[in-house]
């Protein structure tokens, strides 16, 4: 079910006993958590709402609430976080659920009750017969990010009906710079009205200058100096990374990520594809791949290929500890030099 | 486990005599078989040492005792299993403390350690001293793929037994259960462990055969595109560490299949034609080294999609 459909739903009254919400995007949850909410009274609340954390409250509490008559009111409504139990992820100092009791609850749910299960994971284990059952017997909600075409249009909907335009430039870059995560873009936006409120145009320049560049696209700019042996600002930019404290192993991951992307779009551009093609190839956001697409262009495959080769190599040197992890990051770069 | 003495006689009957003439040594290392049958083995060892009813060096496997090992019950049977990649110095530490303190059930205290090969160096030189000078009434079961993946320091000091690599009947079972065919599964198990074959389903296995097979036809063709197959083809069927394990498995059976096929050896088992026929016997072996260094990486927790595109590399040179 869509979000639109389930507030429409809620605001008619009709109302089922167990809904699965699925998705990390914080911007939808809390909206869906107030369309919840508002089924009820202030005063209806605070006597029959409840909201639980499955990592440190047992489902035992929770379907004990759950199959409590409400008080002073018509029915009673019951969130739960943090089902990590639906998930394949081993997570640590959790409660230990017992599967079972959810699963006989939402086979027999009390009429009076909303239990409304709050799954925030990127994959939940398929193959986990309590996870088959809530996809059965619950109403599953998507609260997952908006691909491609779908958040472009959204924001500049928004927009239009702040009395706002944006270029399309402006929204790439945007979209790239948040990584697509619309609650971030909602934040950025904010920022990006306030400062075009006497033109109501949000262009490049603003995002380039008001939205912060992300950790992956600092490295990136790392990845691209060291390419282009501009040695001393390889070092000036790594520096800057591990006075924030931020580990080589992790800046080691994002440039494994992003020369695996370029490498693939070269690969694939190079037999005429086209960026849709080539996104629907990877399974990727589309956003991701035309900026890919777009660096791609200045940077050569052979380049590329080796420092592919060259960085996997330093993880193995990492990992498997033959040398400090900082210095043999440095090592790597000098090696460009 | 009933299986065990028609499987394994040679050995079982071994250890039938030494155990009735007292005369067990305090470390051991079994080999070969699958990761199942070395346990069953260590288990089997295990209960003749605390048995109520030996008779000729053979427990009975029922009575409460044999029973509470089976479960995993008896506190002087100790075992080191890990989901991780290695066994580490710490691991070894924690447990020859335990098995250092005084027997409850028995007169001696059991350690197994599966997967010893999964030690890393030093945890392996700490567990040396310890059966160099074994203290108290302690006995070492190491289980190993192969003796040869173990520091040949603790080979020389340790009693090792090679267990038969017939395959084993409810092995196959296990496997048909989980949807190969007969034929399918008993290929299967020449090329891997069961632990890492019941990851996976028949069909996901054929489909994982199929996608590594058109991996390497694409390198044959020196087709860069292999870089990107391993996202688009490979990686969705490749779920968790024993599908990949699977994977290293598979790629090492093929490069011994095409040596097979190209000197007229025995008959290949996974593959049934050279799908490498463009490269020279040298390059055949230059990718052989570059798949064995691959899977030292792996081992060491370099992401296996990294490197598998990696070697695509390397393989297109």
């Amino acid at each position: 079910m869509k979000i639109a459909e389930l507030k429409n739903n809620l605001k008619q009254g009709n109302l089922d006993n167990v809904y699965l919400i699925t998705g990390k995007e914080q911007v939808f949850i809390k909206d869906i958590q107030k369309s919840f909410k508002d089924i009820m009274s202030s005063e209806e609340r605070e006597m029959n709402f409840s909201n639980f954390d499955l990592e440190e409250v047992s489902l035992g509490d929770v379907i004990n609430e759950a199959i409590s008559a409400p008080f002073f009111g018509e029915r009673r409504l019951v969130f739960a976080e943090h089902p990590y139990f639906l998930t394949g992820e081993k997570v640590k100092n959790v409660v230990d659920q017992n599967a079972d009791l959810l699963l006989k609850y939402i086979k027999n749910p009390t009429p009076s009750t909303i239990l409304v299960i709050f799954a925030s994971y990127d994959k939940l284990d398929s193959r986990k017969k309590i996870v088959k059952e809530l996809k059965k017997l619950a109403i599953t909600v998507n609260a997952g990010k908006m691909e491609g075409p779908i958040l472009a249009k959204t924001i500049k909907n928004d927009l239009e009906n702040a009395g706002y335009q944006i270029e399309n430039e402006a929204l790439d870059l945007l979209i790239n710079k948040t990584k697509g995560n619309y609650s971030l873009i909602i934040n950025q936006l904010n920022k990006l009205k306030l400062y075009s409120l006497n033109t109501k145009k949000i262009d490049q320049k603003s995002v380039i200058e008001l939205v912060p560049q992300s950790l992956e696209d600092n490295v990136f700019d790392l990845m691209t100096e060291i390419l282009n042996k501009n040695i001393y600002k390889a070092e000036e930019l790594y520096n800057q990374f591990l006075l924030q404290k931020i580990d080589p192993i992790l800046l080691v991951a994002i440039i494994i990520s992003q020369l695996r992307l370029l490498i693939q779009v070269k690969i694939l551009s190079e037999k005429g594809l086209t960026e849709g093609t080539i996104a629907k190839n990877l399974k990727m956001n589309p956003y991701r791949v035309k900026y890919a697409y777009r660096q791609a262009r200045t940077l050569n495959r052979q380049q590329l290929q080796i420092m592919y080769g060259d960085i996997v190599n330093l993880d193995y040197q990492i990992k498997s500890g033959q040398g400090d992890k900082e210095l043999l990051f440095d090592l790597f770069i000098a090696k460009y030099a | 486990m009933e299986n065990l003495v028609k499987e394994q006689p040679r050995v079982v009957h071994e250890f039938q005599k030494i155990i009735s003439s007292n005369m067990l040594s305090h470390a051991y290392l079994i080999d070969n078989a699958s990761s199942k049958i070395r346990h069953q083995m260590a288990i089997w060892l295990a209960q003749s040492q605390f048995c109520d009813n030996l008779e000729n060096g053979m427990p009975d496997q029922t009575c409460q005792k044999c029973q509470t090992i089976i479960l995993g019950d008896n506190p002087d049977v100790l075992e080191i299993k890990t989901e991780k990649q290695s066994i580490g110095v710490d691991d070894i530490k924690f447990f020859k403390k335990e098995a250092n303190m005084a027997a409850t059930q028995g007169k001696r205290r059991i350690l197994i350690i599966d997967e010893a090969e999964k030690m890393t160096v030093q945890a392996a030189n700490n567990l040396l001293k310890t059966i160099e000078e074994p203290e108290g009434n302690l006995m070492i079961i190491l289980l190993a793929d192969s003796s040869k993946q173990l520091l040949p320091t603790i080979q020389s000091r340790v009693q090792i037994f090679h267990l038969s690599n017939q395959s084993n009947e409810d092995e196959i079972a296990s496997l048909v259960e989980l949807g190969f065919k007969e034929e399918q599964a008993l290929r299967a198990l020449k090329v891997s462990d069961i632990k890492y074959l019941e990851s996976t389903t028949g069909e996901k296995y054929q489909s994982l055969l199929s996608a590594i097979t058109n991996w390497l036809k694409e390198v044959n063709q020196q087709k860069i595109n292999c870089f990107v197959d391993v996202q688009t083809d490979l990686m969705p069927l490749v779920e968790n560490k024993d599908q990949q394990h699977l994977v290293f498995n598979m790629l090492n059976q093929i490069f011994s299949d095409i040596l097979s096929i190209r000197y007229n050896l025995e008959k290949s088992t996974l593959t049934p034609v050279d799908i490498l026929e463009k490269r020279n016997i040298q390059k055949i072996i230059n990718m052989s080294d570059d798949l064995f260094t691959a899977e030292q990486m792996w081992k060491s927790n370099v992401s296996f999609q990294a490197i598998l595109e990696d070697l695509s590399l390397k393989f297109v040179d």
